[in-house]
């Protein structure tokens, strides 16, 4: 027990010079929130003199703060509810079929190409079949940020599930287990821990996505995400770091809260599924 | 015995085409057929706004290997991609491990860990800003330190670190928790008779732990790899491709030439261009680790 | 008040009706007074002017209660407007800036009205409609404009008994007062690859006022980049006045800039009419002003750019209202609300000037003995200028005039031909 003890010190000593270089900018983004623009001005790395929450007042009380909050809540969790429901079945599909089947073979690299295009490739077209196919509204983006999320996801999914042997799966079959029922029941318990990370990482690039909400939603401020909301706010107060500062802090305490959420899943994930089969 | 084998296969092919059939469908609207009508512009003199263009054939790809700026951003994204690779392999390895560790805070460290990740790209300019230009260099005068006492990004040759570390800083949280995830793969039992048979740490660590997260390495390797070679943002909110240049990415000169310069057929040339590197390069590694795999 | 609501209850109607007079109904000729329910969309660029549109669309539904106009206002304002012509999905009306080339490749694409001979045209500066054709027609409604000076702490120059400098020589004499106090010069702002861009493509058209042509001249042979003092001069003239910046100046962007020029740490800025927005929401707690950059080779001329203006799309839902729309954007107390609103020079005939830290500048466009000039980046090959900046950053750190023409020399070649 001693001996583990001290095994330990040198991961101690790398994750508290990991804290350290972290918390730097962290503390100075949240004590910029709290400050007067003064204040700000005088220095921006003094603590302030009293928490200040004039900035907090300011932003909340804007017009469509609240409108692009919702909009953003409703555009992320539809776009994830989406993508958790159709790729890790995909995924699972082209793993255990490519190494019987060429098909899924080539249709797995072939969706792989899509994670080397370039954006910039495609923006142009795509904005104009999203026009022509009447994408181009909140309930459009849902669907093109799902469809956007499919190569990575794919990628990460088929990579992960051919490190599960398969096994168990073997064995329900065997048993006269439909495979609906194995994916359920076998395969998306043993793909927890994946499952967590690609959906946070896809929740941080809708939440903070600029240009995909810019091309889409512009054609009415109802539309509006947090994040074209926040860059607009950037222009209109470009003097008042302060303010701007407080509606970054804002923007990130809900995908903190879902990450903190979600890690439970990604830790221990094989070892329950492990007890229940 | 044989009929029912057949059935199930059968209720197995259908099932699995339907679990297909939506990946398929999505995966053509958004990437293909967008990629598609994008290579078609690059055979042509589209500036990107007009609504007539003129085929030119591959002019647009012969005109890459005479362009100076083209080069020069392939150079900078190419040395810069690799560092980047070399860099979050190994910290997010090393990070990785360190909170799987059964240690005090676990879930303390693992939040920090994550934190760079919320940040949007504004913030991130807007910090790191403030943290070159003003609070390294006051430290470095307290300190006397001449060489810092001017902003990294002031200069053309530690202007692409000061990018470098930045998104190191943010880009070590995904991978961090790809790691983490694929630890969670290995099977305690292996790990616990390896310590019977009293294998030491770094045996253990090459011996089991390397051939397990192979996959998941690979994953990083890859996407790690796609960030560096198109790279925008970092550079764009710290140093707009300066000074002079020096970072001035791939996708930067892209976006200048589709909408300073109103060449989109020739941007989309580019683009192109660099998918088919990335292509080449992702391809070879995804095969040599496919041949790798534990099962 | 009953009105406000009856107007109010106009709208919603009409919001409820929602038809548009598309559909070729709009050539028949009439009266929309009466007619049936329009809606169109107004794309802003300028959309820090948001509110004022709105307040001015008010008063126009008074006239017009038929006419809904939908404002878009969204930040990168200009990305999105690409895409969204590069798209087809162009909105009714849009902000142009009709000197720029590429709304001038718009023009030549026939996206726009041709506004040629409308009645409004007789309420804007005629010497402006000049600047804004393209090929002897109109396609934009122009409203007001841009330039480019020197930004100074007025009660810093008073506290050092300084007078504005009219030469090159006194700007520097004036510069040079500050030294040796705590007080910055001059602050530059050389990490901000558009706004350095910006200065040396003005300072250029300051020293000569038709680059372009001079440009064309040395690609073409006819001048000799090397015996003509131009290049230069904007070189040495860089190198010089960045004597009297700060410590980092390539460490620095405009926004840190300005907020050492808002907090009275720095003394002058070098910059453009439009970063006055950014002074009066700041409202820094002393005077300030702008005074022309001085020509360091003689003749002293002042570098214009067209700035707000308004154009409408050929296919626009409804172009009869658009233009009844844009009539009334040009009538001189509408155009008064914008000004006061959106502070920019004004070009509508009787508008009052009320942005006292333009004063300055604005009398000197409108003195008829000072050399007022478009800027020639208009008519540059597109995306030279970004090419350029990158050089002149270079020659901010090695300091080296030569290489900067050399470079300069390279880049007008491949950009020319």
């Amino acid at each position: 027990m001693v001996q583990r003890k001290s095994a330990n010190i040198p991961v101690y000593i790398i994750l508290a010079i990991a804290v350290l270089l972290i918390s730097l900018p962290l503390y100075m983004s949240l004590i910029v929130a709290f400050k007067t623009p003064l204040e700000n001005m005088q220095s921006f790395f003094a603590f302030p003199n009293s928490l200040y929450l004039g900035n907090f007042r300011t932003i909340l009380s804007r017009q469509g703060y609240f409108r692009s909050l919702f909009n953003s809540f409703f555009i992320t969790s539809l776009s994830l509810l989406g993508m958790v429901l159709l790729w890790p079945a995909a995924a699972y599909a082209i793993a255990r079929k490519m190494g019987e089947n060429r098909i899924y073979k080539y249709l797995y690299f072939f969706i792989l190409l899509g994670i080397f295009i370039p954006f910039q490739v495609r923006m142009v077209p795509l904005v104009r079949l999203a026009n022509s196919l009447g994408l181009a509204n909140v309930n459009g983006i849902i669907v093109l940020y799902i469809a956007g999320s499919v190569a990575e996801a794919i990628f990460l999914y088929v990579a992960y599930i051919h490190t599960i042997p398969p096994d168990l799966e073997e064995a329900a079959r065997i048993d006269g287990a439909t495979t609906l029922h194995t994916y359920v029941r076998i395969m998306l318990p043993l793909m927890k821990p994946i499952i967590a990370t690609v959906l946070i990482k896809d929740a941080l690039w809708i939440w903070n996505d600029f240009m995909l909400a810019l091309l889409m939603l512009n054609r009415s401020i109802n539309y509006w995400t947090l994040t074209l909301f926040q860059y607009n706010f950037r222009f209109q107060f470009s003097s008042d770091p302060t303010l701007i500062m407080t509606s970054f802090v804002l923007a990130m305490i809900p995908v903190m809260v879902v990450y903190l959420f979600a890690q439970k899943h990604i830790i221990g994930g094989l070892m329950s599924g492990g007890i229940k089969a | 015995m044989k009929m029912k084998r057949k059935k199930i296969n059968l209720e197995r092919e259908v099932t699995f085409i339907c679990f297909i059939v939506p990946a398929v469908l999505l995966y053509v609207m958004y990437f293909i057929v967008p990629m598609v009508t994008g290579v078609f512009y690059s055979l042509t003199d589209w500036t990107g706004l007009s609504p007539n263009a003129n085929f030119i054939g591959l002019e647009n790809y012969r005109n890459l290997f005479t362009d100076r700026a083209f080069r020069q951003s392939l150079f900078f994204n190419t040395w810069y991609a690799l560092l980047l690779v070399i860099i979050v392999l190994c910290l997010s390895t090393m990070l990785a491990l360190c909170v799987n560790a059964k240690i005090k805070g676990r879930t303390f460290f693992r939040g920090m860990l994550f934190f760079p990740a919320v940040l949007s790209m504004l913030t991130i300019g807007m910090i790191f800003g403030e943290i070159y230009t003003r609070a390294i260099p006051t430290a470095a005068r307290v300190l006397n330190i001449e060489f810092f006492q001017i902003s990294v990004l002031s200069r053309m040759s530690t202007a692409p670190f000061g990018i470098l570390f930045v998104h190191v800083w943010q880009g070590l949280a995904i991978p961090t928790v790809l790691v983490l995830a694929g630890l969670q793969t290995i099977p305690e039992e292996i790990i616990e008779s390896a310590e019977l048979d009293g294998a030491g740490k770094w045996k253990r660590f090459t011996h089991i732990t390397i051939p397990f997260l192979l996959p998941v390495l690979s994953v990083v390797l890859i996407l790690t790899l796609r960030a560096g070679m198109t790279m925008f943002d970092y550079a764009m909110v710290m140093t707009e491709g300066g000074p002079a240049g020096a970072t001035r990415s791939l996708t930067m000169n892209i976006y200048n030439l589709g909408f300073q310069q109103l060449r989109f057929g020739y941007a989309i040339a580019q683009a192109t261009m660099v998918s088919i590197i990335l292509i080449g390069i992702s391809f070879l590694q995804i095969t040599i680790t496919q041949k790798r795999k534990v099962y | 008040m009953k009105r406000k609501v009856i107007i109010a209850a106009l709208v919603t109607v009409i919001l409820l009706l929602l038809a548009a007079c598309g559909n070729g109904g709009s050539d028949s000729g009439n009266q929309d007074a009466t007619a049936e329910p329009v809606e169109l969309e107004f794309f802003l660029i300028k959309v820090q002017a948001l509110g004022v549109h709105e307040e001015m669309q008010q008063l126009f539904n008074e006239e017009h209660p038929n006419v809904t106009v939908r404002f878009v206002a969204t930040p990168d304002a200009e990305t999105a407007l690409f895409a969204r012509v590069a798209a087809g999905d162009i909105p009714d009306m849009m902000n142009t800036f009709p000197a720029e080339l590429i709304y001038r490749n718009m023009m030549d694409d026939g996206l726009f009205v041709d506004l040629t001979g409308h009645s409004m045209l007789g309420n804007i500066q005629p010497a402006v409609l000049d600047l804004a054709e393209h090929n002897g027609k109109l396609y934009a409604l122009p409203i007001a404009l841009s330039s480019y000076g020197v930004f100074y702490n007025q009660d810093l120059f008073a506290e050092h008994g300084l007078s504005v400098p009219t030469t090159y020589a006194d700007f520097l004499a004036v510069a040079e007062a500050f030294v040796d106090t705590d007080v910055t010069p001059i602050v530059f702002f050389d990490r901000s690859a558009g706004p350095v861009g910006q200065m040396i493509e003005r300072v250029m058209s300051i020293l000569h006022n038709d680059s372009d042509t001079l440009f064309r001249d040395i690609v073409e042979g006819r001048e000799d980049i090397w015996a003509r003092n131009e290049v230069r001069a904007l070189a040495e003239t860089m190198l010089e006045i960045r004597q009297f910046g700060q410590l980092d100046q390539m460490g620095t962007d405009i926004d840190q800039a300005m907020a050492e020029f808002v907090s009275g740490r720095a003394a002058m800025m070098i910059g453009g009419t439009w970063h006055t927005t950014f002074f009066l929401d700041a409202d820094p707690p002393f005077d300030y002003s702008m005074f022309q950059f001085p020509n360091p080779l003689g003749p002293q001329g002042l570098p214009i750019n067209l700035d707000t203006s308004h154009s409408i799309y050929v296919n626009a839902s409804c172009v009869d209202s658009a233009l009844a729309k844009l009539e009334f954007l040009s009538r001189t107390e509408i155009a008064q609300m914008y000004a006061d609103v959106e502070g920019s020079p004004n070009i509508v005939n009787g508008v009052q000037f009320n942005t006292v830290p333009l004063r300055e500048i604005n009398d000197d466009m409108n003195n008829p003995s000072m050399n007022v000039f478009i800027t020639p980046v208009n008519f540059w090959p597109p995306g030279m200028r970004a090419r350029w900046q990158e050089y002149a950053q270079l020659l901010f750190m090695d300091r080296d005039v030569d290489g900067f023409i050399r470079n300069t020399e390279g880049m007008l070649h491949e950009f020319y031909d």
